[in-house]
């Protein structure tokens, strides 16, 4: 459990000192002040010129008291229309994935860039919605004007 | 190694030319545009590092005249240190390191750039940090050989003390060289990797901390003494390169657990002397900048008199000087250093500075503290101080809170210091806060926009952080502003303190703490004409943060009714300003909704607003619907049918416009303007259905009647409401048949009919063939299939209490799936993942309540082979319905699509969930289950994607929970046949028969328990795959 706290504690420190632009990440705060640092609130902006270019993206992130062996979990609030975003918001992604690519080495930001990457990049082997996978693969500018859509929904700033 | 082998010296001479050449080609301006030519030569370089002629090369280039060839010379012994260190006896090692010495000892001497003197240490380091280097004293040694002149034995060094006798007898550019290995070996200690270090390495380390540390008070404390002594230091180089190896040091000190070898108190001189360099101009930045790191390091290197001394210099003329820039709007490097040297500090003693009793000197670092938010510029884009005193004063208030919150009531009096700083820096940042003008937010970039907008978020998180310990009086205060601003009309100051009352929201909304207070400004009549009054009394910033706002405090609205006419009225004018709407628009939605029945007077006014604001250019789809959505749950509260459906036809009369207006613009080729008009209609009318529904309301059909009448006659189908209804169904048939569809317009359609499922009786409630119709209307393969099959879904879930009444409807919409699978079928290059998945999705949804009329249709449709299908005469006949879908769900098990796999492998779990009495079912599971068995072996013996395993699992445990007996010898025989079925590409090396048994075995002892199933699933999966398998990606 302390380990789960130092660490991220440490990954507080670490963001704050250095942080990918256009990103934000910060522990929760409860209705009553207090600082929940096992919840973040996080921002993914779209990459540049790309379809998601412009749009901000926010994401709670969990993160268990086993962390840093099992990873935390990533889930778009509201969930995100994308082919590898659960219908629950969770986004589908190898490096969060105890089974698959999670290593304790890895960082909150080396997660929200990943998530970022994945935004323009998405996984059709990994479908974890119906709905973008299938507009994806089978009607792309229908795709790409519903992702505009959602940027626009979803301004940064 | 040999330097000099006699013989081959005519040979050696030709690869030392070659290199030569080759190094001045690789320097020669001519070829920097050549990266293929540079390429060549390096890796022609490269060969001639690693070769064995390598040592005899790298000597000679080192005495040469030209820098780049020298230089060259120190990188090729690197090299080839790396590459042969093995191959050397240890009298080779030592030849090595004694040549090596004197190169360097010659080089420095002699006068040489640092470049090639750097690349020489590090040479020198390579060789230290090899297994069994013959070096232990590295410093000591070096410094010895350099006061010498030439190479001395580590033995013979012994004699001469480092401190008093070796040190002072070296020259300055003697020092400097030392002082570069020093920190070079520092540097490569730091990047050991605790695996790659060896038992005794850090004794060897230790050894040579204590004399690094002698170096950097041997040269700090000269500087200093000169400085002091009236002469300024003209370079400051070796001070700055002493300041950095003391950090250098500190951190090998750290990563080798030396701190108890090696005590604080051993290192107080040196410590001393870097922070007395704060003084140096030359040196403070360096200085202040190692001292920041090492403060946050927190590991007690400081003692009591270094910190004060640091705390000396911040308050001293010296330090606020950098205060006194960044007030000027310098926020130059060295300023910024000191700031956050002051901020390291004050960190450390953070509790001291708010709840012990000030001494003098911390008054003036609070005091300091407060006043950097009063730098002129706009945070984070002109004044970059800002950002990181907040920063530090949301930390100090996370702090603090922790401390409040273990605080008993009568001790709490102690911390009242501690909150009048923290409501101090509160008020400080509110001037901060201030939006730009339009003007000026017109020179500023996307960059500026974000971190301003990322620093405002910032004191939203700290006003939070601090309104735990200061309560109300919090929320007051910036009501106090935001009136007495409104007031004035000072509206960069209002909109400032809206912005702090919108944050704290998620503090009070819930709770009513702050309800008189939230009173006092919404009660007051400069916020009555302000919502009743002209559009363009505020400024639109303010308007926009306002609205937000008033989103931000729903609760409070609703639970104060009496303002509800006028703040929706500011909404709704809101809603012609662009950048308010879609804001504006959400809260009208929730407001409407929640509050209702409060709001039915109000509705005549809203629906003028409303009809006003359609025609204006920010009405579009997603404003719209939102703004009729509440509205719609007005209409809801009137109390009788023919004053809503008054209000109804009025509103859907436009919409009826509308669509014939979208039909006429597809007619004439407009196919986008068209589609726009058509979606924005559709959506209109979803989301006045979903307005309409009433809170909370669920379908409650507990009426037993088997041949009860699905579609009763009520006010809206027969009555008056019945031209509500008609203009509905008006508008789905403009847009859906000969329309350029779209998934937008499939997905309102949806929207529309599933508006309706919820409800017993109202304008949404269509006969149900309306839905069969839809779904079948709908071409194959259209993008929003599967919210088409989710609706059919709904339709049946919302009849599942008298499954009876719609035997027929259901009918039909399971053989228009079974038409679209056997067409699929047949016509493989019209196969539709999205198809498959929604119609096999649908079948698995109606497995509970009405599998008894799937499981009937035994026989092949009436009509069937002719449906939509193109039959021509001598097409196949079609297989039963039953069996064609069996047959396709089977097929989407084993087929190459993750999504039809998913929803088969869940179609087939609900399969087996089914009552195994019914005959029906028993009759289907004996024909399916070997061919289920056969499948499911294939697969699980590495043939599916590893992300297809669970989902196929899941129907092997239902399988063995369920049918064990039919299931069992099926299984034992397609595990028994792996690898002779050819189709089986996949799979790895043969797992053999044994193997296959004991799976088997450990799968049915298992019993479909969850967690043991897939763990045995699992490895039988990896080992069919072979070990080479691991995750990638």
């Amino acid at each position: 459990m302390s380990l789960c706290l130092n660490r991220l504690t440490e990954e507080r420190k670490q963001w704050r000192r250095d942080h990918p632009f256009g990103f934000y990440a910060k522990p929760h705060r409860t209705p009553q002040g207090v600082l929940d640092l096992k919840r973040w609130e996080c921002g993914v902006p779209g990459k540049a010129q790309t379809l998601w270019d412009g749009g901000l993206f926010k994401l709670d992130v969990t993160f268990p008291d086993e962390y840093p062996t099992k990873p935390p979990k990533c889930k778009f609030v509201p969930p995100l229309f994308h082919p590898n975003v659960y219908p629950s918001g969770t986004v589908c992604l190898s490096i969060l994935n105890e089974e698959e690519a999670w290593k304790p080495a890895i960082t909150i930001k080396q997660i929200l860039l990943g998530i970022q990457d994945l935004l323009d990049d998405p996984n059709p082997e990994s479908p974890a919605q119906a709905e973008a996978y299938n507009l994806f693969k089978k009607d792309r500018p229908a795709y790409e004007k519903r992702v505009r859509q959602v940027v626009k929904e979803n301004p940064t700033l | 190694m040999s330097v000099d082998v006699p013989g081959q010296s005519s040979d050696v001479q030709v690869l030392i030319n070659e290199a030569r050449t080759l190094v001045s080609q690789l320097y020669d301006p001519a070829n920097t545009g050549n990266p293929a030519k540079i390429k060549a030569i390096q890796e022609h370089l490269q060969i001639l590092q690693k070769g064995p002629q390598a040592w005899l090369i790298a000597n000679n280039l080192l005495s040469d005249e030209s820098t780049d060839l020298r230089f060259f010379g120190a990188l090729t012994f690197t090299v080839k240190i790396n590459q042969d260190w093995q191959q050397l006896n240890e009298d080779e090692a030592r030849e090595l390191l004694g040549r090596l010495i004197d190169h360097y000892v010659l080089l420095v001497n002699g006068g040489e750039r640092p470049l090639v003197v750097r690349k020489l240490a590090s040479s020198l380091a390579t060789i230290f940090l090899k297994p069994n280097a013959p070096w232990n004293q590295a410093l000591w040694n070096l410094a010895a050989s350099l006061a010498n002149g030439k190479h001395l034995s580590e033995e013979q060094c012994q004699s001469f003390d480092l401190q008093d006798a070796v040190l002072p007898a070296m020259s300055e550019r003697q020092v400097v060289s030392l002082l570069y290995f020093s920190n070079i070996l520092a540097e490569e200690i730091n990047r050991w990797s605790p695996e790659s270090r060896r038992n005794g390495d850090s004794n060897r380390a230790s050894e040579n901390i204590k004399h690094a540390f002698l170096l950097v008070e041997f040269v700090l404390r000269h500087m200093l003494q000169q400085e002091s002594s009236g002469h300024s230091i003209s370079d400051g180089a070796p001070g700055v390169e002493a300041i950095n190896s003391y950090q250098s040091w500190a951190l090998v000190r750290n990563a080798l657990q030396l701190r108890d070898t090696i005590r604080a108190t051993q290192l107080a001189p040196a410590t001393g002397y870097v922070i007395q360099s704060l003084k140096v101009p030359s040196l403070s930045k360096t200085a202040m900048q190692v001292l920041v790191e090492l403060i946050d390091w927190r590991d007690s290197i400081f003692s009591q008199d270094h910190l004060y001394s640091i705390l000396e210099y911040i308050i001293s003329d010296l330090g606020t000087a950098h205060i006194a820039s960044i007030m000027d709007a310098d926020f130059e490097d060295e300023n910024m250093t000191f700031l956050e040297l002051l901020l390291a500090y004050a960190t450390l003693k953070q509790r001291e500075l708010l709840i012990q009793p000030l001494n003098s000197e911390h008054e003036k670092v609070l005091a300091l503290l407060h006043t950097l938010f009063q730098a002129p510029g706009y945070a984070a884009v002109d004044d970059s101080a800002s950002p990181l005193v907040l920063e530090w004063w949301t930390e100090v208030a996370d702090d603090l809170q922790e401390i409040y919150l273990d605080t008993e009531e009568e001790e709490e009096e102690g911390l009242d210091p501690a909150k009048r700083n923290l409501a101090r820096a509160a008020m400080d940042c509110f001037e901060k806060l201030k939006y730009p003008s339009p003007e000026e937010l017109q020179e500023w970039g996307d960059d500026d926009r974000s971190e301003f907008g990322a620093f405002r978020r910032d004191v939203c998180d700290f006003l939070l952080a601090i309104y735990p310990m200061l309560g109300l009086e919090l929320v007051q205060v910036f009501q106090e502003r935001a009136k007495s601003s409104l007031v004035q009309q000072d509206w960069r100051t209002f909109e400032a303190a809206i912005f702090c009352m919108a944050q704290l929201s998620e503090a009070v909304d819930e709770n009513q703490h702050a309800d008189a207070c939230l009173n006092a400004i919404f009660f007051c009549d400069e916020f009555a004409q302000l919502c009743t009054g002209d559009v363009a009394m505020i400024p639109d910033k303010p308007r926009q943060t306002l609205v937000d706002m008033l989103g931000k405090y729903q609760s409070y609205f609703e639970r104060t009714h009496a303002l509800l006419p006028r703040v929706l009225t500011f909404l709704f004018a809101s809603l012609d300003v662009a950048s308010c709407a879609s804001v504006a628009s959400k809260s009208i939605s929730h407001l409407c909704k929640s509050c209702r029945n409060a709001l039915t007077f109000e509705l005549p006014a809203f629906m003028d607003q409303f009809e006003r604001f359609r025609f204006k250019p920010t009405a579009t789809a997603s404003t719209m619907e939102k703004v009729l959505e509440g509205i719609a749950a007005i209409v809801q509260t009137l109390p009788t049918d023919n004053e809503k459906a008054q209000f109804l036809e009025r509103i859907l009369k436009f919409f009826q416009e509308q669509a014939e207006l979208a039909r006429d613009e597809a007619s004439r080729g407009l196919v986008e303007p068209a589609r726009c008009r058509g979606q924005l209609v559709l959506r209109c009318v979803a989301s006045i259905g979903k307005g309409l529904r009433t809170d909370g309301e669920i379908i409650l059909d507990t009426l037993d009647g088997r041949n009860g009448d699905p579609y009763p006659p009520t006010f809206w189908n027969t009555g008056n409401g019945a031209v509500s209804q008609n203009l509905i169904m008006q508008c789905m048939q403009l847009l859906m048949t000969d329309f350029p569809l779209d998934v937008t317009i499939i997905e309102a359609a949806c929207d529309i009919l599933k508006a309706g499922f919820t409800e017993n009786s109202g304008p949404y409630v269509f006969p149900p063939m309306v839905t069969v119709n839809f779904v079948k209307s709908i071409p194959l393969g259209s993008a929003g299939t599967d919210m088409v099959m989710g609706t059919a879904s709904a339709f049946l879930a919302s009849h599942s209490a008298h499954p009876q009444r719609i035997r027929e409807e259901t009918v039909a919409l399971i053989v228009n799936v079974y038409e679209t699978f056997c067409w699929m079928h047949e016509k493989p290059e019209f196969y539709d993942p999205e198809v498959a998945n929604s119609g096999i999705d649908f079948l698995t949804r109606l497995l509970p309540k009405y599998h008894p009329f799937l499981f009937a249709l035994t026989a092949v449709p009436q009509d069937s082979n002719q449906a939509g299908a193109g039959h021509v005469d001598g097409a196949p006949q079609r297989p039963p319905v039953l069996q064609a879908i069996l047959n396709f769900t089977l097929l989407s098990l084993q087929g190459p699509e993750p999504l039809p796999l998913r929803s088969a492998s869940q179609f087939w779990v609900g399969v087996l969930n089914l009552p195994y009495e019914e005959e029906a079912v028993q009759r289907a599971l004996r024909d399916s289950i070997p061919a289920l068995c056969r499948i499911l072996a294939s697969q699980v013996a590495g043939r599916c994607a590893r992300s297809d395993l669970e989902h196929l699992c899941e129907v092997l445990r239902r399988l063995i929970f369920k049918q064990q007996g039919l299931a069992r010898p099926h299984l034992a025989t397609a595990l028994a046949d792996l690898g002779i079925d050819q189709t089986n590409q996949n799979q790895g090396p043969a797992v053999s028969p044994e193997e296959r048994q004991r799976f088997l075995a450990s799968l049915l002892a298992a019993r479909g328990a969850k967690a043991q199933t897939s763990q045995l699933t699992r490895s039988f999966w990896v080992k069919c795959r072979g070990s080479g398998f691991d995750y990638i990606g």
